[in-house]
């Protein structure tokens, strides 16, 4: 199962890499939310697959580890920060190029 | 988008999505929940409404809801520190039998910006793109 | 005593920034520091004359064993006299000279700048010590050559003599190093010779050493910087480029003469270089049309001259060399001084436009002929004991250069001294006082060294080997220094009749310094268009290429085998999502992939589900959602600008992308398969209660690592300003 997730990772960064060196400015953004999902899952996968329950103290043990689910918690808000505010530069982008003529 | 079964479904739905986004927001300390969570859901039952009804006309003003909501989570952690404890440690309050910890209320902070920011960026986004 | 000597190179220092401040009185803070220092060296002197040596440290880097360490030897103390007497000389000759110049307190803010580097630099006992100040001291050379900043002949000069002595100062510190590490020690005094000149690495330490020494004292082919330096106001000239820094280089040598020298390398390395400089120096002196031109070649070649004395080696050579110093300080400070009071009154340093100026200025014709008299190394000069001490170091077999040498110098004083002969119209020239008194001190030293038999020998007693110095005056001797002189005469008057047909030298240091100069820059400007195309697209394939490329090979090289493991059913959302990328890269039509994108989203939502994170999942299912809202508002706005247009290196685009795929996958693999630490998740579980909760990930977002979320939710709120501010339509 690993070595299946890493395969996404890869296949996620390689994608997102691609996107982002298009000249593309909404390219550009999907790639950029290509590239956080592939290392939101490099951090999950950091942390051991070894749970076998969500990391709630009422769960017997095996527990899944919280802190990268917590750091990842994280990255997915401000990833979407960022998602929201590069559509507004790219789109007050095309609206200065369209004014210009 | 603006048809009559959609406003029907929107006004039984929305009001019920906004008291379960609450309810994510209260229960985040025992399961799968919290400020962002709650924010977002409740975010998107105002977005429902929003494409049922139409926007408001008149933009609010969504960065007063992101400093509120900053400034709450700061508070919480200031308290911490007139105790003469590190900056935002919690403690958890008993009332009787009801138990409350304090990084709740941090935890309403984070819901208020993700609340705010979540309805200002689509606000915006959806008014700058029609 | 002790805690005074390291007082003594602060107190300019200090009064540095306090002269900058002042505005009128901006001379008084100098003079005052300057005498300040003459004061307090006072009794160092007494103990350096008596044999006894003052030592004092402040602990700096302890761990390196370098620390801010001053010594006063007679040696040291000779040269901090001459540097703290010459300044308040300097310091009152330059209140006269600069007269209503406004920028008058930063000039006397960057001289005490130097004074208290330089007295630092002769003090030190440490080599990192001394290589500060000796750096200190090109700075404010730097400062004064170009103080004169509107003109570009001064901000060129100052930027040659900074790179010059700069590079050498570094190739020193390179040698200084390496000098400290085979010794095992920094402190100068404590430098053992055997130990140093037994190691196979000596001869580096010796070139290092040399370079900062030459390219400090203007030793040919580096000396161009000197003449440039011309172009500072003429009380630098005096003080810095003649009197005192010029001679940090020979001081220098003669500091780690015990160290270093003695050696056959010594000697052929050094002499050479010595005595071609000397006569260079003299020849090209001659030839100068320029009044401080003149000056600065000769100041060239007497620094070359002493550079020789010390490649000697011998006690003979080292006493020569300093007893030569001091006169030269004298000597041709007298005659800067005077050339500065010349151009000061007449407007013109040009040799030829200058004639009689002996009627309208007698006080400063009498200090030139004086000073010129030593420098000719006439009989009853300090020039003359000096001279005759120089060829008995040099030994018969060199002394002929030195004689060579004389006839050219006398040449180029007697080309010095004729602006003041023959007859012209110099009725409106007058002399005021403040341009010639200061002089005097230095012209009746000039006198004293040849007439005051106790005034050599007690320099060559300070420097702790008392033996005869004073020259017998027979007329072996005295014989040929005036045929020496008069032969000279006869030299200026051909180099006069030379000089002003003489072409100016095609390849010159400074020409080639400055085509250096231009073909560095062409070959930055180059580079700098080469790499800054400012396409974000050219940054990011380096970024990543390197990124790729510097990640990937650790990586790859600790790579274990992978196996592919048990299967489960989140394979098949694995699946999925590999179809969703390859829409969003393949798609032509953008709302096509901004869809696939939230496909990625979702299967990413089921496999966080699978793999116990239910926090994950359901945060990720409402950001995608939000987000698809979010795209599909803009997305018809940014229709138009979705035209194809990739690069024409698509390979290389490619390329890179195949390689950052490779490596963040081969790297992700290789983090799940180490064994996980689950010292922070069981610290978690433990300390649950305290934070009166059961979802861990809950908890440690909101309570554990609180701080973390706090900045997170600023970051979120400056997003949306950032949308408001960029996308809100004005009203």
């Amino acid at each position: 199962m690993n070595l299946v997730l890493a395969a996404l990772v890869g296949l996620l960064f390689a994608a997102g890499t691609w996107l982002l060196l298009g000249q593309r400015i909404l390219r550009q953004v999907i790639g950029l939310g290509l590239i956080a999902h592939g290392a939101n899952l490099t951090v999950l996968l950091a942390g051991g697959l070894v749970g076998r329950h969500a990391p709630l103290l009422g769960n017997p043990e095996p527990r899944a580890d919280p802190l990268p689910q917590a750091l990842i918690l994280t990255a997915i808000v401000i990833g979407f920060g960022i998602t929201a505010f590069l559509l507004a530069l790219g789109y007050r982008m095309h609206a200065l190029e369209e004014d210009e003529g | 988008m603006n048809s009559l079964v959609l406003r029907t479904v929107a006004r039984v739905v929305a009001p019920v999505v906004v008291l379960y986004g609450v309810r994510l927001l209260l229960v985040g300390h025992n399961s799968p929940g919290g400020g962002f969570v709650g924010g977002l859901v409740t975010a998107l039952a105002v977005v429902l409404g929003w494409l049922a009804f139409g926007p408001p006309p008149r933009a609010r003003r969504w960065e007063r809801g992101v400093a509120l909501g900053v400034g709450i989570s700061a508070v919480t952690g200031l308290a911490a520190v007139l105790l003469g404890r590190p900056f935002l440690t919690h403690a958890v309050l008993y009332a009787g039998p009801v138990k409350l910890p304090t990084s709740l209320f941090f935890d309403v902070g984070v819901f208020l910006v993700v609340v705010s920011a979540t309805l200002a960026a689509v606000r915006t986004l959806w008014e700058a793109g029609s | 005593m002790q805690t005074l000597l390291l007082g003594i190179p602060l107190i300019p220092l200090l009064a540095a920034p306090w002269a900058a401040a002042s505005r009128r009185g901006s001379w008084l803070v100098a003079l005052g520091a300057c005498g300040a220092v003459l004061l307090a060296l006072v009794p160092v002197a007494r103990w350096a004359a008596t044999g006894l040596v003052a030592s004092a440290e402040l602990s700096w880097f302890s761990a390196l064993g370098v620390g801010y360490r001053l010594r006063a030897d007679g040696l040291s103390a000779l040269f901090a006299l001459l540097v703290a007497g010459v300044g308040v000389l300097i310091v009152l000759y330059a209140r006269a000279y600069l007269g209503h110049e406004p920028r008058a307190p930063a000039f006397f803010a960057y001289l005490l700048l130097f004074a208290g580097s330089m007295l630092g630099l002769v003090l030190a006992d440490d080599l990192l010590t001394l290589y500060v100040f000796w750096e200190g001291t090109s700075l404010a050379s730097f400062f004064l050559i170009g103080f004169h900043d509107e003109r570009w002949e001064a901000r060129q000069a100052s930027v040659r003599a900074l790179v010059v002595t700069v590079v050498g100062g570094l190739a020193m510190l390179a040698g200084f190093l390496l000098l400290g590490l085979e010794a095992g020690t920094f402190r100068v005094s404590e430098l053992d010779p055997r130990t140093v000149q037994g190691s196979p690495r000596y001869p580096w330490v010796l070139g290092l050493v040399l370079a900062g020494a030459f390219t400090k004292s203007a030793q040919i082919p580096v000396h161009f910087w000197l003449p440039g330096a011309m172009v500072a106001p003429t009380p630098v000239s005096a003080y810095l480029h003649s009197a005192t820094m010029v001679k940090a280089g020979v001081f220098l040598l003669l500091r780690l003469l015990p160290v270093l020298g003695g050696t056959e390398l010594w000697r052929t390395w050094i002499l050479p270089v010595g005595l071609g400089t000397f006569l260079f120096g003299a020849v090209v002196a001659v030839l100068q049309d320029d009044l401080k031109a003149l000056l600065a070649y000769g100041t060239v070649s007497a620094l070359g001259l002493a550079t020789a004395l010390a490649g000697t080696g011998t006690a003979v050579g080292r006493d020569a060399a300093v007893l030569y110093l001091i006169n030269h300080a004298a000597y041709k400070g007298t005659l800067f001084l005077v050339a500065g009071a010349v151009e000061h009154e007449t407007g013109t340093r040009q040799i030829r436009h200058l004639r009689g100026l002996a009627r309208a200025m007698p006080a400063t014709a009498t200090l030139a002929a004086l000073s010129v008299f030593s420098l000719a190394a006439l009989p009853a000069s300090g020039g003359f004991v000096a001279k005759d001490l120089a060829a008995k170091a040099l030994g018969h077999g060199l002394e002929g250069w030195l004689w060579v040498g004389a006839v050219v110098t006398a040449a180029f004083g007697a080309r010095f001294l004729q602006v003041f002969f023959g007859s012209g119209e110099a009725e409106h020239r007058h002399e005021p006082a403040g341009l010639w008194l200061p002089a005097l001190p230095l012209a009746v030293l000039c006198v004293l060294f040849g007439t005051w038999r106790q005034l050599p020998e007690a320099v060559v007693d300070w420097l702790g080997a008392p033996h005869n110095v004073w020259p017998k005056f027979s007329w072996g001797k005295v014989a040929p220094a005036l045929l020496a002189a008069v032969g000279g005469a006869g030299v200026a008057w051909f180099g006069g009749t030379v000089s002003s047909r003489w072409p100016e030298a095609r390849w010159n240091g400074d020409r080639i310094f400055d085509a250096l100069q231009a073909a560095l820059l062409r070959f930055a400007d180059a580079l700098t268009h080469l790499s800054l195309t400012g396409r974000l697209r050219d940054y990011l394939v380096v970024i990543l290429g390197v990124a790729a490329v510097g990640a990937g090979l650790p990586v790859l090289a600790h790579a274990r085998w992978p196996e592919v493991g048990r299967l489960s059913f989140e394979a098949a959302f694995v699946g999925i999502g590999v179809a969703a990328v390859l829409v969003t890269v393949l798609s032509r039509s953008l709302v096509a992939a901004v869809v696939a994108l939230g496909a990625v989203g979702y299967s990413v939502v089921f496999l966080f589900m699978g793999l116990r994170a239910p926090d994950l999942a359901l945060t990720q299912m409402l950001v995608e959602t939000v987000s698809l809202v979010l795209f599909l508002a803009v997305v018809t706005r940014l229709l138009s600008a979705d035209v194809p247009d990739r690069h024409p290196l698509a390979g290389l685009d490619l390329l890179v992308s195949v390689a950052v795929g490779v490596v963040a996958g081969a790297l992700a693999f290789q983090l799940s398969t180490g064994p996980p630490s689950q010292r922070l998740a069981e610290f978690f579980a433990r300390n649950a209660k305290l934070a009166g909760g059961t979802n861990l990930v809950n908890l440690v977002v909101v309570d554990f690592r609180g701080l973390d979320t706090l900045g997170e939710i600023t970051v979120l709120g400056i997003a949306a300003l950032g949308v408001l501010a960029l996308a809100r339509r004005p009203r």
